[in-house]
């Protein structure tokens, strides 16, 4: 991979991915592909999205079926090597993390850096570089337990970043920011030019964000395609059970979703 | 351990930390001479200095100080100080892994029943006879009772994969009782008339006083062994500070890591418990001191640990032995006194910031 510019893409591929935890099936025949693209991950709580990323960020092994990222199988890589090609932000950051933000973000290099030893310059100026990109340079010093909700999230990025990924994975980036973060972040995220594979509760920011949609409904892949393809007034019944239709934003010309409750009555 | 230090990017704090390592390094060698010249027998600072130089160096050196003392420091004082010195360091480094592996500030060797485990297999070995060469199988065996204590706390800890901070003191303190009963049968089962209980006992609550040459060896070497590796596998732990998700996806084998860190605090502490008995809340107390000075990596926090573990132990020791002199206290009564409130505070702080 180039350490001069950005980044490039590489392919994620998950294969009819089944994972079971204490003998339950949390999610079965799991398929889907991202490169290049942002793909997002979207259904209702306990549809399985989290259960799907952490079978590629090697967190959880399925119990059958294949990941494989740059084409190589995810599993049957070393930790180090999965790593190279593929970075998370997960929500496991916890609010009083005692780190200062260079120090978090210096972790992105494990699995770069020799495994005992010191930084070496391409390290510093991926860490440097990463900073930047997620706009936290200026946060180098602060120490974590004293930053936003939103620098926090910026620097999970940017830790991600360090890492140099061809592949992202995201679960819930957007949980507790306000909006303006909410929307720089995905702007950022859709800028990065890497293969990314997001889950988001907000439909409407899945629909302006994604370049495709993956939908899951009770560990299961219901529907797949393009926002406009995928978000239909039928399938946001059926799996998410609210009334919706497309609509396009006024200022952006991209799909958004108005939506109601099933029973919510129509005033006009 | 230059070498590993000198290269840290981009942090203004580095110089300051250094500084204090250096500070730190000082005090040590300072406290270690000022322990050597207390005692029944006063010995000035620089009669203490002449001796140990007469020794170390090739040549020889010219001392003021008489045979008798020259015997006195080079035989039980300067053993008895580098040992606590020695084990001091091994408790803080220990501490320091322990509280990153578990994600909690409460976490320490003597609290999570570790040290009662290495106390129990040592008394066995001593007391059953298990052991031929005991300056070996001694410290084995406080190991391999620490690193077993070590894994059953920790899943006694777990559930549904989750360690709770709550469920982690209860099985360290259930474990600890449940270890030190045992101890206390094993040394009444074995003291016949005749047999020094009371030396067993005073090594049970944690003692220098027996500190000699051959005692320092193995805890010396795995003192700078494990520092050194761990000093290496620095971010790492800081990484696991964040979270096991996390460091998943940054390339880390968490579940293996955290095996090798227990086996890694296992050998720390069992062989400092086998020379010393189980002395307590030095690994607690000295990380927390040493993160509020120089932040929270760990390639700062573990060398400073060590330092400050052996600075502690070292002049609470001179304590012990002035407090009730000309007899002495068990040093880790003093460090419980010390520690066990902090303790009480810490669970203060942190169930605050549960609720």
């Amino acid at each position: 991979m180039s350490t001069l510019g950005g980044m490039d893409a590489a392919a994620l591929h998950v294969d009819d991915v089944k994972v079971e935890i204490a003998g339950r099936t949390i999610v079965e025949g799991i398929s889907l592909s991202a490169d290049g693209d942002v793909v997002g991950l979207i259904g209702p709580n306990g549809s399985g999205k989290s259960t799907v990323l952490r079978a590629v960020y090697r967190m959880l092994r399925p119990t059958s079926g294949r990941v494989t990222a740059a084409d190589r199988d995810v599993w049957e890589s070393r930790p180090r090597e999965a790593a190279r090609v593929t970075a998370a932000v997960v929500q496991d950051g916890p609010s009083d993390l005692e780190l200062t933000v260079t120090e978090c973000v210096a972790t992105g290099r494990i699995a770069h850096g020799r495994l005992f030893g010191s930084d070496r310059p391409e390290d510093v100026l991926a860490i440097e570089r990463a900073m930047r990109r997620a706009g936290v340079n200026d946060l180098a010093d602060r120490d974590m337990s004293t930053l936003s909700g939103g620098e926090r999230q910026r620097v999970q990025l940017a830790r991600a970043l360090a890492q140099e990924p061809r592949i992202l994975v995201l679960d819930e980036p957007t949980n507790h920011l306000d909006i303006r973060h909410q929307l720089e972040l995905m702007a950022l995220v859709h800028a990065l030019g890497v293969t990314t594979l997001v889950t988001l509760h907000d439909l409407n920011l899945a629909a302006a964000y994604c370049d495709r949609l993956v939908v899951l409904s009770a560990g299961k892949v219901v529907a797949s395609g393009t926002p406009s393809d995928t978000l239909t007034p039928e399938l946001l019944h059926e799996v998410f059970g609210i009334r919706a239709q497309g609509i396009t934003n006024p200022l952006t010309g991209r799909l958004q979703l108005a939506y109601a409750h099933e029973k919510e009555m129509n005033f006009s | 351990m230059t070498s590993v230090l000198t290269v840290v990017p981009l942090t203004s704090r580095t110089d300051h930390r250094r500084s204090i390592i250096i500070v730190l390094m000082i005090a040590c060698v300072a406290a270690v001479v000022l322990s050597v010249s207390i005692g029944s027998v006063p010995i000035s600072p620089d009669r203490v200095l002449s001796v140990i130089a007469d020794h170390i160096l090739p040549w020889s050196v010219s001392t003021a100080a008489t045979d008798v003392e020259a015997r006195i420091i080079w035989e039980f004082r300067l053993p008895r100080a580098l040992l606590g010195l020695v084990v001091g360091s091994s408790l803080g480094v220990a501490g320091a892994v322990l509280q990153a592996v578990v994600r909690n500030p409460l976490a320490d060797p003597f609290v999570f029943g570790i040290s009662s485990g290495a106390s129990v297999a040592a008394v066995a070995t001593l007391t059953l006879g298990l052991g031929v060469l005991t300056a070996i199988s001694v410290p084995v065996a406080a190991f391999g009772g620490a690193l077993a204590t070590t894994l059953i706390v920790f899943a006694l800890a777990q559930r549904r994969g989750r360690v709770t901070p709550g469920r982690l003191i209860l099985a360290g303190v259930a474990m600890s009782y449940l270890l030190s009963s045992v101890t206390s049968y094993l040394v009444l089962r074995a003291s016949a008339p005749g047999q020094g209980v009371s030396q067993v006992l005073s090594w049970l609550s944690g003692s220098l006083a027996a500190a000699e040459w051959v005692d320092l060896g193995i805890p010396a070497v795995v003192l700078v062994v494990a520092t050194v590796v761990l000093i290496l596998l620095a971010r790492i732990l800081n990484a696991l500070l964040i979270g096991d998700e996390t460091a998943a996806s940054l390339g880390v084998d968490v579940g293996r890591f955290r095996l090798v860190m227990f086996v890694i605090t296992s050998l720390l502490v069992g062989v400092a418990v086998a020379v010393s008995g189980a002395i307590g809340f030095v690994g607690l107390v000295v990380p927390h001191a040493v993160r509020m000075i120089v932040g929270s990596d760990h390639k700062w926090v573990l060398p400073t640990s060590a330092l400050a573990g052996g600075l502690l132990l070292v002049v609470v020791d001179i304590a012990a032995r002035l407090i009730i002199a000309p007899s002495e206290l068990p040093v880790g009564l003093l460090t419980a006194a010390i520690g066990a409130p902090f303790f009480l505070w810490m669970l203060r702080q942190s169930s605050k910031g549960e609720a």
